[in-house]
């Protein structure tokens, strides 16, 4: 790890979380890539406009994109930030990562975020190097990788991963398609019944009922 | 009714999806998704929880929301952008996430989540501009067909040219009009 990090100048990769949670498990993965990588974190968020994100993305090697799925891909600000980049193509041939995690543990579930990365990176002069898919996400909460129901396989994938990006590497999808171990049908419904008796309980611990109707308009 | 919403922003199929939806009969509401006044999604969890189906923030998703629960179905026209909805596109479809069963469903083996209340056939129109290749436009229907997957819901995907002929707009309203 030390040698990637010696490898990497600290301000050349600029990691970009791209959740609305500051806390989230989006976070807990840039840290864990900024441990071996080096470099600085920006909350995506938090930035007043896209102008000052976009100069710091130009100045970098190495940009790293780390967020939830939502809907099958990355939510709405990060498309507005790859829009606004767009404006300012060509790009100077900036390493770009991607990493996204949502609460199926499917990684077809996530799988769109990474193909739209890939497809701005070729469309406006980025060099896409590969990302990192985790299903199962959302359950951690912020808390460490280690937590993750798949751990022992998932831990030391991400590590190869931040390596990748320490190295300047490109990172192969296998790396995260090993690491995760799918419910089969069986479980699916195992873990259906389960999820959906907590999803009860937590309801009605705040006055709802769960299979009430919406509040919206007449159904 | 069949709820519209739009990212009009350099293209002009929305525009003529409404009127061949209403020369037709088929009842719609249209909405701006480039103009309307849409917060991102805060990702607080709240509408599945302690406000449970409802949305904290307060903005013109409130209308939006009663068109969509009240219709038969709704459709997304949107530029395809890296193979993906348009920003503003993307922003409101993020808050539709409000109408979500928290609920799990098996389908196919897998774990999907669902609508609640009736389902809703969810259609997306992709608008491809210059430069929007094949495989942008694979990666738009690719991203699509996991919606509707992880929605339980029906639907189609479209993929229009900016100048398509208007058969292809009045196959839309076609899939529309029967759900």
């Amino acid at each position: 790890m030390d040698e990637h990090r010696m490898n990497a100048p600290a301000d050349s990769t600029l990691l970009i979380c791209a959740s609305p949670r500051a806390r989230g498990t989006s976070m807990m993965l840039l840290r864990r890539v900024q441990a071996v990588t080096g470099g600085q974190i920006v909350f995506l968020y938090r930035e007043k406009g896209t102008h000052a994100l976009l100069e710091r993305m130009a100045r970098a090697d190495t940009i790293v994109i780390s967020g939830p799925c939502y809907i099958n891909t990355y939510p709405a600000p990060v498309l507005a930030l790859l829009e606004a980049a767009a404006l300012q193509a060509p790009w100077a041939g900036q390493r770009l990562y991607g990493i996204i995690n949502g609460g199926m543990p499917y990684l077809h579930t996530h799988r769109q975020g990474l193909e739209s990365l890939q497809l701005f990176a070729r469309a406006c002069g980025l060099r896409w190097m590969g990302g990192f898919v985790l299903g199962g996400g959302a359950m951690l909460d912020g808390q460490p990788l280690e937590k993750h129901l798949s751990a022992r396989r998932v831990v030391p994938a991400f590590a190869a991963f931040a390596g990748h990006i320490a190295a300047g590497r490109p990172a192969p999808d296998s790396l995260y398609k090993q690491a995760q171990r799918l419910p089969g049908g069986v479980m699916a419904r195992v873990f259906s019944a389960f999820l959906n008796r907590m999803v009860d309980k937590g309801l009605r611990r705040h006055g709802h009922d769960p299979y009430g109707p919406l509040p919206y308009g007449h159904q | 009714m069949i709820t519209i919403i739009s990212d009009d922003q350099g293209q002009d199929i929305g525009r003529r999806l409404h009127e061949a939806a209403r020369a037709a009969g088929v009842p719609c509401a249209y909405f701006h998704a480039d103009t309307m006044n849409v917060k991102p999604c805060l990702g607080c969890g709240s509408c599945g929880g302690k406000t449970f189906g409802r949305c904290v923030q307060r903005d013109d998703m409130e209308e939006l929301l009663q068109s969509m629960v009240g219709g038969r179905g709704y459709v997304i026209v949107s530029p395809i952008r890296f193979g993906s909805f348009s920003a503003a596109a993307k922003r409101v479809q993020d808050r539709t996430c409000v109408l979500g069963d928290p609920h799990y469903r098996v389908r196919q083996g897998e774990l999907v989540k669902g609508s609640r209340g009736d389902s809703r056939p969810f259609f997306a129109v992709g608008v491809a501009g210059p430069g929007c290749d094949a495989q942008e436009q694979e990666a738009f229907r690719r991203l699509h067909a996991e919606n509707l997957r992880i929605m339980d819901s029906a639907g189609r995907t479209f993929v229009l040219e900016e100048n398509c002929p208007q058969a292809q707009v009045d196959a839309v309203v076609e899939a529309m009009r029967h759900g």
